[in-house]
C-alpha cells in the first residue's frame, strides 16, 4: 500500500515540477561537440601542471614557515577558490561532452539501451566522485587534500593486510589435519 | 448530496464542455484525436452519471464502476498519444523508453507474483481494485516518460506539457485515492467521495490553461552533426567522460 501511495505522490511531485519550470529549450543541448569539450590548456602536460600546481605541496611548504599566519590563511583561501574554479572547469567539460551525446543519441533509431546506460553510469560515476572531490576540498583544502587521501590509501592497505592475515589464519584453522 | 459534493459534479462537465469547445474553436480537436476521444467520454459519462443519480439511484453504484473502466480503457488512449506527441520525434529516446517500459512492467508482474498468494501489491479482487492496478501501470508509464524526458532534455510543447501533467497529475491521485479505498474501505469512502472530483477538477484547470490555444510540438533540428553512427558516439562519450575522471583522479594522487 506505501509503495503504490509513494509512486501516486512521486508522480504529482514530478509533474508539478516539470508544469512550474521553465521550457527546456533545445539550445540546452549543443549539437557541436568542440564548444564545450575543448580543453582550456594547450596540452595535457601544461594541464598536469595547473593540477600540480593547485594540489601540489611545493608553495604551501616554501610558505609556511616564512610568512605570518595572516598570508597563509590568504594562501590557503585563494588555493582553495582556485581549485574550486578548475572542478568546475572539469565539471563543465564533462557536461559538454555528455549534452552532445544526448542531443544526438535521443535521434538515433539505432540506440542501443545498454551502451546507452553504460554511459549514463560512467556520467554519474564522474558527478560522484566531482561530488566527493569537492565535499573533500571544502573540509580539507586543497593543500591537505593529497595527505588526506594518502593517509586514508594508507588505511585501506593495512585494513587489506589485516584481512588477508586474518583470512589466512581462518582458512589454517579450518584445514583438517592430515 | 451536500452543496459542495454537487458543485464540484457540475463543474466537471462544464470545464470539460469549455476545453471541447476551446479545442474545436482552436483547430487541435481533430490533432489530438485520442485526447479528444476521452474528454468527449468523460463528458457524456459524467452527464450519464447525473442522470443516473438523480433519477435511478439504484443502479448508479455498478454503472459507475462499468463507467470507470470504460474511461480507464479510453485514458490508455491518451498515454499512448502523450508518448507519441513527446518522443515521437526522437525515435532513440522512444526505443528507450520501450525498453525501460518492458522492464518496469515485467518487474512490476514480477513483484506482483512474489507477493503473490496473499495478493498485497496489485491484486485484482473487486472493480476498485481492478481500476487502481490499471492506474498504477499508467502511473508507471508517465514516469517513465517523465524521466526520460528530462534525462534528453526534450522540449515539450505547452498543449503536449498541459495533457501530460494534468493527466499524469489525475493518475497520480487517482492511484493513491483508489489504493487508500481499497485498503481502507468503507471508512474511506467519506474522504474519497471529495477528494477524487476535487482533484479531476484541478486536472481539468491545467487542461483549460494549457490547451486554451493550439500550440505544437516545438520542432528541433534533431540531425546529429556527426556520422550515422550510434556505437560510435556512445563510446567517444564514454572515453570523454572516463578521460575527466582520470583528470579528476590526478588532483587527489599522492
Amino acid at each position: 500500500m506505501l509503495i503504490l501511495i509513494a509512486l501516486g505522490i512521486l508522480l504529482i511531485a514530478v509533474l508539478a515540477r516539470m508544469l512550474w519550470q521553465s521550457k527546456p529549450e533545445a539550445k540546452d543541448l549543443p549539437l557541436d561537440a568542440s564548444c564545450e569539450t575543448t580543453p582550456r590548456f594547450n596540452s595535457l602536460e601544461e594541464h598536469d601542471r595547473v593540477v600540480e600546481r593547485i594540489f601540489g605541496n611545493e608553495d604551501w611548504n616554501f610558505l609556511r614557515h616564512r610568512v605570518p599566519s595572516e598570508i597563509r590563511r590568504s594562501f590557503l583561501k585563494q588555493r582553495r577558490e582556485m581549485a574550486f574554479c578548475w572542478l568546475t572547469l572539469i565539471r563543465v567539460k564533462a557536461k559538454g561532452a555528455m549534452h552532445h551525446h544526448l542531443a544526438c543519441a535521443r535521434s538515433f533509431q539505432s540506440l542501443e539501451p545498454v551502451l546507452e546506460c553504460r554511459v549514463a553510469i560512467n556520467y554519474l560515476a564522474f558527478q560522484l566522485s566531482c561530488a566527493l572531490l569537492a565535499g573533500l576540498l571544502w573540509l580539507r583544502g586543497p593543500v591537505a587534500l593529497r595527505g588526506a587521501v594518502a593517509r586514508a590509501y594508507e588505511l585501506c592497505e593495512r585494513l587489506r593486510a589485516l584481512t588477508e592475515v586474518r583470512w589466512a589464519q581462518t582458512t589454517l584453522a579450518a584445514k583438517p589435519r592430515s | 448530496m451536500n452543496f459542495y459534493a454537487l458543485s464540484l459534479w457540475l463543474i466537471g462537465p462544464l470545464l470539460e464542455a469549455l476545453i471541447l469547445a476551446r479545442g474545436i474553436q482552436t483547430g487541435w480537436f481533430t490533432k489530438y484525436r485520442a485526447f479528444s476521444a476521452y474528454v468527449c467520454c468523460v463528458l457524456i459519462q459524467d452527464l450519464l452519471f447525473l442522470g443516473v443519480y438523480f433519477l435511478r439511484f439504484n443502479d448508479y453504484g455498478w454503472i459507475y464502476w462499468w463507467g470507470e473502466l470504460f474511461s480507464v480503457a479510453f485514458g490508455v488512449g491518451v498515454t499512448w498519444e502523450i508518448f507519441g506527441l513527446i518522443l515521437g520525434p526522437y525515435p532513440g529516446a522512444g526505443r528507450m523508453a520501450r525498453n525501460v517500459l518492458a522492464v518496469v512492467i515485467v518487474v512490476t508482474f514480477s513483484a506482483n507474483l512474489a507477493e503473490g498468494w496473499s495478493g498485497q501489491l496489485l491484486s485484482s479482487g473487486t472493480v476498485v481494485e481492478l481500476e487502481r492496478n490499471l492506474r498504477v501501470i499508467q502511473a508507471l508509464s508517465l514516469l517513465v516518460l517523465a524521466a526520460l524526458a528530462t534525462y534528453y532534455k526534450i522540449p515539450i510543447g505547452r498543449n503536449a506539457k498541459g495533457m501530460f501533467a494534468g493527466y499524469g497529475i489525475f493518475i497520480g491521485t487517482s492511484v493513491i485515492t483508489l489504493t487508500l479505498r481499497s485498503s481502507l474501505g468503507e471508512s474511506f469512502q467519506r474522504a474519497w467521495v471529495s477528494a477524487q472530483p476535487l482533484c479531476y477538477v484541478l486536472t481539468l484547470v491545467i487542461w483549460s490553461a494549457f490547451l486554451w490555444k493550439y500550440e505544437p510540438v516545438p520542432t528541433v533540428d534533431v540531425r546529429p552533426r556527426i556520422e550515422e553512427d550510434y556505437r560510435l558516439l556512445a563510446l567517444i562519450t564514454r572515453k570523454r567522460v572516463l578521460q575527466v575522471r582520470a583528470i579528476l583522479g590526478k588532483a587527489t594522487r599522492p
